[in-house]
């Protein structure tokens, strides 16, 4: 009894202590698709981020002030996020996490920069999101050249003669396939006896394959999605089709060898950044776990994770500069050197894009089950 | 040729499935002159019902839950419903015009639903049981998607006799850009609901309920045929469809004819319902994965299928379906898979051109 009256009293005093700085409240802003296409990358992004800014506040927030998150839906469109990014920019927040898809990240751009604020983007990949000279641009995600590359040395250490690259004319896919394709023309061997792209969101890429297979690839590449990489996986088992495929990381989602079923997921590989459950960190490990406590199922991809990790550097800066969005900007790219992120340790170069290579190849047993490749 | 073929095949695929769906679309607006965005999302509810009632019947886990025994019961309900509907309307056919009727809650048949009801549920866990042993797993597969496209055709029967009541009925009178409006607003209210029900992700169907693909997708070309000869026989042939014909010639017309136009109205949009149901269950067994926003992409095919062919025109209907499924995969095949969308509404917007009422022609009264 007598423990629960000091805490209680404990309580009391520090929410004394607290009132000061209860003034102190900073919104940081999350835009994210939490309804349209990629609607689990958004919602799950949500969650960890509003997690990770629970625990903070509850630990007492950042130099004394709490932190609040003002959420906005992009939808998975370049219109929806013009609107979010406008009403988010008068929300006065000088920071806004987001968003996934690099062609809604772009749309939004100009608005955060126009409006003086930071923003941090979470699934970006595409090349240019950082070659147009925004100061105040970041992203926590790597970008598609480092994964081109990637790719583009795997297929050749596969093997691979004659390669089939497929995309679904998203920026971030088509992006990504021009790398690979820019990348094996430099280095040769590796001949692209195909070079096309289906439409997402459909449900039959049976032609697309028939076509595919008239071309005789030794290892068909797909870029986008893990639905579609899924299907097309599906269906090229039902055509007793038996060439291997290669992937990239928006492939990475377990959900893809529910759509293809165990037996045709069976030996995809595809390149990723690494899962949440093969992060090794202690605090992705326990920040993971209070994640799973309270929302019962690991994020379904590595993603909103790094959206959390958004949070995390925003966090930092503010701590180390205050929440100044130049202050900020500055400190992001000098000040933050190796800090220790859920997804591996961060840094910024001078044009916003995050330092290192973090991919991996992972390939998907009999089980279904994803497996780090060394 | 033998790619020819094989893309052939490929085009009557997704055309059986196009057709399907664009059945729903040329039923409602042969009779209404409406066209129900809606129907997209119908058939996507269709997919994620039939989901819903595989996964507690069918091989992959689960109990027999209180979902099914739900499921039963609803679509017992929609069923009954709609013999009702139909017994009325003969009945106060039989007994002379101008009697306005009311759906009346009549005890026996209700009793007889009850029974019903009770009877699919026993025999959803007899299924169940047969299952735990591992006996007869084709005649199962087979029994128990048969049970699941009972229920989910019934329950998004009724689903589109509400929407009719609800978002369309009160609008009947008015402009028709009010009922175009009401009618996106009820396909985003319902993609919305789906997403909230079932959450943003894909669903994935079961693989092992059906042992061959190859023998699903005939059996879609097949039951699209079979379904749109029925529809053309019962439009055509039974007392029901001649009152569905005189409500599309003039509504009112027919209702000093003794016909009730409400019913019938409502009937039509349950058969639509019920049709788009049956095409979303089957892509969810051939394909697998559903999505809930897939009614917009499918829903615009078959729409376009539908004005190919002739909207309002039955036939024509399956023809558009198919010709758009075949076109499609001819211009993957020898031009180029991006532009496949591009190529086939290129296709589509000469042969408007030509003959701009579809193909086999708009809907006349006498072509419904």
């Amino acid at each position: 009894m007598k423990s629960v009256r000091a805490i209680v009293f404990a309580f009391i005093l520090a929410l004394g202590l607290c009132v000061p700085a209860l003034a102190g409240v900073i919104k940081i802003g999350l835009m994210a698709p939490l309804t349209g296409p990629n609607a689990n990358e958004g919602q799950d992004m949500r969650k960890v981020v509003e997690l990770l800014a629970e625990e903070l506040n509850k630990a007492g927030g950042v130099n004394g002030d709490t932190v609040q998150i003002l959420v906005e839906d992009d939808g998975s469109d370049p219109r929806t996020a013009a609107l979010a990014a406008q009403r988010l920019s008068t929300a006065g927040v000088p920071a806004v996490i987001g968003t996934y898809g690099s062609a809604i990240t772009e749309a939004s751009q100009g608005i955060y920069d126009e409006a003086g604020i930071v923003q941090v983007a979470t699934g970006s990949t595409s090349v240019r999101l950082t070659s147009k000279g925004y100061k105040l641009f970041f992203r926590t995600s790597p970008r598609d050249d480092d994964q081109g590359r990637v790719l583009a040395a795997t297929a050749q250490k596969l093997g691979s003669k004659k390669l089939a690259i497929l995309h679904d004319n998203s920026a971030y896919a088509k992006g990504l396939a021009d790398e690979v394709q820019t990348a094996l023309k430099k280095q040769g061997g590796t001949e692209v006896v195909f070079f096309d792209a289906i439409k997402p969101r459909e449900q039959d890429y049976s032609a697309a394959l028939t076509k595919i297979k008239g071309t005789s690839p030794d290892l068909i590449l797909f870029t986008g999605y893990y639905g579609e990489a899924g299907l097309l996986l599906r269906q090229m088992r039902e055509m007793k089709w038996t060439v291997p495929m290669l992937g990239g990381d928006a492939a990475n989602n377990t959900k893809l060898v529910d759509i293809a079923g165990k037996d045709a997921a069976a030996g995809y590989r595809f390149v990723s950044p690494p899962m949440p459950g093969d992060l090794d960190s202690a605090d992705a490990k326990a920040f993971l776990a209070a994640y799973t406590a309270k929302y019962t199922s690991m994020p379904s991809s590595i993603w909103p994770v790094a959206g959390g990790d958004a949070f995390k550097v925003l966090v930092q800066a503010i701590k180390a500069k205050g929440a100044k969005p130049q202050d900020m900007a500055a400190y992001l790219h000098n000040g933050l050197k190796d800090f220790s992120g859920l997804t591996g340790p961060i840094s910024f170069d001078a044009k916003g894009d995050r330092i290192g290579d973090i991919y991996r190849l992972y390939q998907v047993d009999a089980d279904g089950k994803f497996i780090l490749q060394q | 040729m033998e790619e020819f073929m094989l893309q052939l095949g490929n085009g009557l695929a997704v055309g059986g499935i196009y057709a399907l769906i664009a059945l729903g679309y040329t039923m409602v607006y042969g009779v209404l002159k409406l066209i129900n965005f809606a129907h997209g999302d119908l058939f996507t509810l269709g997919s994620y019902l039939g989901l819903t009632a595989l996964l507690p019947l069918g091989v992959a886990g689960g109990n027999v839950s209180i979902t099914a025994v739900a499921l039963c019961l609803g679509a017992c309900l929609g069923l009954g419903f709609f013999l009702s509907m139909r017994g009325k309307k003969s009945a106060g056919q039989g007994s002379g015009a101008g009697k306005p009727g009311t759906v009346a809650f009549g005890s026996s048949r209700w009793t007889a639903l009850f029974g019903a009801a009770v009877l699919l549920a026993a025999s959803a866990f007899a299924l169940r049981a047969l299952f735990a042993v591992g006996l007869f797993p084709l005649v199962g597969g087979v029994i128990s998607v048969l049970l699941a496209a009972a229920l989910c055709v019934g329950l998004v029967a009724v689903v589109g006799f509400l929407l009719e009541r609800m978002a369309y009925r009160p609008l009947r009178r008015s402009n028709r850009l009010a009922a175009v409006v009401s009618a996106l607003g009820a396909s985003i209210f319902l993609q919305n609901a789906m997403m909230l029900a079932y959450g943003p992700d894909d669903l994935v169907y079961p693989g092992d309920i059906l042992p061959s693909k190859s023998i699903l997708r005939i059996a879609v070309c097949l039951v699209s045929f079979l379904l749109m000869c029925a529809l053309y026989w019962f439009i055509q042939k039974t007392r029901s469809g001649t009152a569905i014909r005189a409500v599309a010639i003039d509504q009112d017309v027919a209702r000093l004819m003794g016909i009730d136009v409400n019913r019938v109205i409502a009937q039509v949009f349950m058969i639509g319902a019920a049709l788009g149901a049956a095409a979303g269950l089957m892509l969810g067994l051939y394909y697998g994965k559903i999505r809930y926003d897939m009614g917009l992409v499918y829903g615009l095919k078959a729409f376009t299928a539908a004005i190919l062919g002739g909207i309002g025109n039955i036939p024509g209907a399956m023809l558009g379906g198919i010709l758009l499924g075949v076109i499609e995969a001819l211009g993957a095949a020898y031009i180029s898979i991006a532009w496949k969308d591009a190529i086939a509404f290129l296709v589509l917007i000469a042969i408007l051109i030509f003959r701009p009422t579809g193909i086999l022609g708009e809907r006349t009264a006498d072509k419904l």
